[in-house]
């Protein structure tokens, strides 16, 4: 049985937005990313994913249980954690997460001690006993994942969750995502706009753009390796490159680069051997990769239209 | 190695560090009581892109607005084309800042914000200031509609042309990119882009290196209100002699190939992973050079090679912990 | 005798994520936690320090005529009788108001400013239950401030009679009336401070329109009581919730109101118990219409 599985999903807001259209896709458990320009309807699918609105037409089911007549069931069991700011400053962590944890449903003394657990897992320490109001930013990130794990979740939403962190802050928080997913156990969906973690994180790629669904697969999918080799030298790329195109090779130099195809696995020793000869500095040599900025490399007229496009609907 | 530091300060900036340089630091400081936000620093900026890093609270957008004119430094100074930043109406007309938090009214439209703006600088002709910023952040399309409608990217967008609608020499944004998706993202590093092209300075204050990276290749790292680092960054890496540089390794035999590179007096330690070799080298060049003639001479295929730390992301980790 | 020496042992823990396999309470749990929650929160519990002064110091002017009345009477042997159970609510009905006004926002406006809401509703929760929740926990924090003042008043009166059993029972007709005040307050009071408090993320402007809703109606109710003439003079009274609560309230005790008081225009007691329903339903509509609407 899926995680999610959506038919036909179509959501059309009170003033005529339509959020959602048509889309049909399935997941399975793992550490899921979800991508998608602001305004695309990743909101929306979440909302609709947490029981918070019924889709218009069509419908998706969570853990095989039906969102629009089940909402209560999956809430026990679906951790969110929202972008936005959403603590009240004046409780403290312990407090705060022992409180949704028994509006989850969990009895007082488990609460307690999921809290402490929980606590402890995302990192805080002793400044779980002071109020939420003094916390960083980074601090009030972890509180926010703490309560979406307190009452033991099988699927955690988590939107945007690096979202004003600084770079360290960022580290750890995608350190906590991938054990949650890996070592808890924990299916879990992230959405970010930054690609660059996605590709780190996640297994597992789903991408909207217009409320329909653009890509589902594995991330593998996007971010396989092409029959291009890239090698970087110090000083001399020119010499190198000579050097192999006389060897045979077409060589070509890009940037700093210099890329040569890969039909076999001759071009590896090639390259050592004349780096060898030529007494050059080889700091660099990989295959090419796809990455996800390609899927958003719109030619520039496609992103101003979209723009437009996402202006009337926003 | 602190000499060496010492010397980046004064970072190579694309364009000459001339004596009237665009934007120019000395000593600069800002304290509230015990706090101090900014403590000495010295850099000076021409034209082009220079991002601003720094962990949360280093002190940044105090910088940005010491610059900007905002704030008046405890000590040392702070100059605009050559003049104090401060208490200077002339300096407010060579600046733009796009501030972090949102600093627009919902109720204006695109293209009131930008012409209030216009007004304020005193233009003589503050509408077509108004539609030519609107027009260089590609907001015509929905200049009339009031800003509490817009998307995030579109909000930055105003903010943006309101910053830019007097044309001013130095632009300073404060976490720009801020809840914008890539595509957007992308349309905004155009436009920056486009404002150093024209001989701009242009200052970044991004938590966002991925990105940054590909827009600037000058930073300036900010730590607990000191200047930790400037210029390129793969230089600052260079000159950071007292840490080993890493790479990563894939061979066709990566146990021989590591007792080999054992030998070489530029190799500090190895270590062998599951499918990979990751090698310290006390001397970067000097393993550059050994690796491919060590590889040959064992028989062994070098499949692939990665400097491990040399990304943006590892330089900004190592000067956050000094 | 020492032990024979046992070979070294030791065991390392397993102190990673554990699965809860436990009890999972569902929505009556929920809604339980929550109204114990938020009637701490009316009376400032929850946040520790500050929080505790409006609540209390406002609980403490409500009681404090019944404690000068049980004073004075132990000390003049029973004959003072500065107040007595049908005018206390009178005597206090700005207290009450005001501690509606201070403390309805405290329950529903600071989860709508910290934007707290969407971790509410991400859990096993209706809105409706948590508008519920909420107004449940208000009534019973205006009734424990009403009532408590009554009950020492009451001790007070049977502490002074030799015949406990005597007084209780000389007592007892006013059992009803005293449970039946506070609820009268309580459903129209705290309704109406909860249901326009709902409306504000702002605590202070929620706190500002909820007293207005009952401070600025007296002089308007005044100035048409002044200025009508017939039916409707009577009626003007009504514009006020607290006059309907204090209508209500001496219907119950079946007292009449002081000559020249607004409320001495002989309606009869259907009229006041009516109005405090219409009013009690029509701003628990406008609680639960309002979290409906903010869901989406």
């Amino acid at each position: 049985m899926p995680l999610i599985s959506a038919r036909d999903l179509t959501h059309v807001y009170p003033g005529g937005v339509r959020a959602l259209e048509g889309l049909t896709l399935d997941v399975e458990p793992g550490i899921i990313g979800f991508v998608g320009a602001n305004g695309a309807g990743k909101s929306t699918f979440m909302k609709v994913l947490l029981g918070l609105l019924k889709p218009t037409s069509g419908k998706v089911e969570v853990f095989g249980l039906d969102t629009a007549t089940r909402g209560i069931e999956i809430r026990q069991r679906v951790g969110y954690m929202p972008e936005h700011d959403c603590l009240p400053p004046d409780m403290t962590a312990t407090d705060f997460v022992s409180h949704m944890g028994r509006m989850s449903g969990l009895p007082k003394a488990a609460a307690r001690e999921r809290t402490a657990e929980m606590l402890r897992h995302v990192g805080l320490y002793e400044e779980r006993y002071r109020v939420i109001g003094g916390y960083s930013t980074g601090m009030k990130q972890r509180v926010k994942l703490a309560q979406a794990l307190v009452h033991d979740p099988r699927l955690l939403l988590l939107d945007e969750p690096t979202n004003g962190l600084d770079p360290a802050g960022r580290e750890e928080m995608l350190e906590l995502v991938r054990r949650t997913g890996q070592e808890f156990g924990i299916a879990v969906l992230v959405s970010s706009h930054l690609l660059g973690e996605i590709e780190r994180v996640c297994s597992y790629l789903i991408a909207i753009d217009g409320g329909r669904l653009t890509n589902a697969a594995p991330l593998g999918d996007f971010t396989g390796v092409q029959l291009i080799l890239a090698v970087e030298v110090e000083e001399g790329a020119e010499a190198l490159m000579g050097r192999l195109a006389a060897a045979g090779f077409d060589a070509r130099a890009e940037g700093d680069a210099v890329l040569l195809p890969l039909p076999d696995d001759r071009p590896y020793d090639a390259v050592r051997d004349a780096a060898a000869e030529l007494g050059l500095m080889l700091v660099r040599m990989e295959q090419r990769r796809d990455t996800l900025q390609d899927l958003f490399r719109a030619p520039a007229g496609a992103s101003a239209g979209k723009e437009a496009g996402h202006a009337a609907r926003a | 190695m602190s000499a060496q530091l010492a010397e980046a300060a004064v970072p190579a900036s694309p364009g000459p560090a001339a004596a009237n340089a665009a934007l120019e630091l000395r000593g600069a400081s800002k304290w509230y009581g015990n706090v101090v936000a900014v403590n000495d620093i010295t850099f000076s900026l021409g034209a082009g892109i220079t991002g601003l890093l720094g962990p949360n609270g280093a002190g940044k957008s105090t910088l940005l607005h010491m610059i900007a004119g905002f704030l008046e430094p405890s000590s040392g100074e702070v100059r605009v084309d050559g003049r104090p930043a401060w208490k200077n109406p002339d300096a407010y007309r060579s600046v733009g800042l796009v501030p972090e938090r949102e600093a627009v009214y919902p109720f204006l439209t695109g293209y009131q914000f930008a012409l209030m703006n216009a007004r304020l600088h005193g233009l003589p002709d503050a509408e077509a200031a108004a539609e030519a910023a609107i027009d260089r952040v590609d907001l015509r399309a929905a200049m009339h509609r009031r800003i509490g409608g817009y998307s995030k990217g579109m909000r930055q967008r105003a903010k943006v042309a309101g910053a830019l609608v007097h044309d001013p020499r130095i632009l300073l944004l404060d976490e720009p990119f801020n809840g914008m998706d890539p595509g957007q993202r992308m349309h905004m590093m155009e436009l920056m882009r486009e404002m150093a092209a024209q001989g701009r300075t242009v200052l970044i204050s991004s938590h966002i290196l991925e990105e940054l990276h590909h827009l600037a290749n000058n930073v300036l790292v900010v730590v607990a209100g000191r200047l930790a680092a400037s210029g390129h960054f793969r230089e600052i890496r260079r000159l950071m002699t007292d840490r080993p540089h890493t790479f990563t390794l894939r061979s066709s035999d990566d146990r021989r190939l590591a007792s080999a590179l054992l030998r070489e007096a530029s190799v500090q330690g190895v270590e062998l992973g599951s499918a990979t070799l990751s090698v310290r080298a006390a001397d970067r060049g000097g393993f550059a050079l050994a690796l491919p003639r060590v590889a040959r001479d064992e028989g062994v295929t070098l499949l692939e090679l990665r400097p491990t730390d040399e990304s943006l992301e590892s330089v900004f980790s190592y000067l956050v912990k000094r | 005798m020492p032990h024979a020496l046992e070979p070294a042992a030791g065991a390392i823990y397993d102190i990673g994520y554990r699965t809860y396999e436990g009890l999972r309470e569902g929505r009556g749990y929920a809604f339980r936690t929550l109204y114990f929650h938020s009637l701490r929160a009316a009376f400032g519990l929850n946040r520790g320090g500050r929080a505790l002064w409006v609540p209390w110091v406002l609980f403490a002017f409500a009681c404090f005529p019944a404690a000068v009345q049980v004073a004075a009477s132990a000390l003049s042997a029973g004959m003072a009788n500065l107040i007595s159970y049908h005018d206390y609510f009178d005597a206090v009905r700005w207290t009450v108001a005001l501690f509606c006004a201070a403390q309805a926002p405290e329950l529903v406006s600071r989860d709508q400013q910290h934007r707290t809401l969407p971790l509410y509703f991400s859990r096993p929760l209706r809105t409706g239950d948590y508008a519920f929740a909420k107004l449940l926990a208000m009534w019973t924090a205006v009734v424990i401030l009403v009532l408590t003042p009554l009950l020492i008043l009451l001790v007070g009166r049977l502490s002074m009679q030799m015949d406990f059993g005597a007084a209780l029972r000389s007592e007892s007709q006013f059992f009803v009336p005293i449970l039946v005040t506070p609820v009268l307050a309580a459903v129209t009071i705290g309704t109406i401070a909860l249901a326009l408090s709902s409306l504000f993320a702002r605590r202070g402007i929620a706190t500002a329109v909820a007293f207005g809703a009952f401070f600025m109606t007296a002089p308007i109710a005044e100035i048409l009581n002044e200025t009508l003439e017939g039916d409707p003079k009577r009626y003007a009274a009504l514009v006020n919730p607290v006059n309907v609560v204090q209508g209500a309230s001496l219907a119950v005790f079946d007292k009449k109101p002081g000559r020249g008081d607004i409320l001495d225009v002989g309606l009869g007691p259907e009229v006041f118990f009516g109005a405090v329903a219409a009013l009690a339903v029509a701003f628990t509509l406008l609680l639960v219409v309002r979290y409906r609407r903010i869901r989406t």
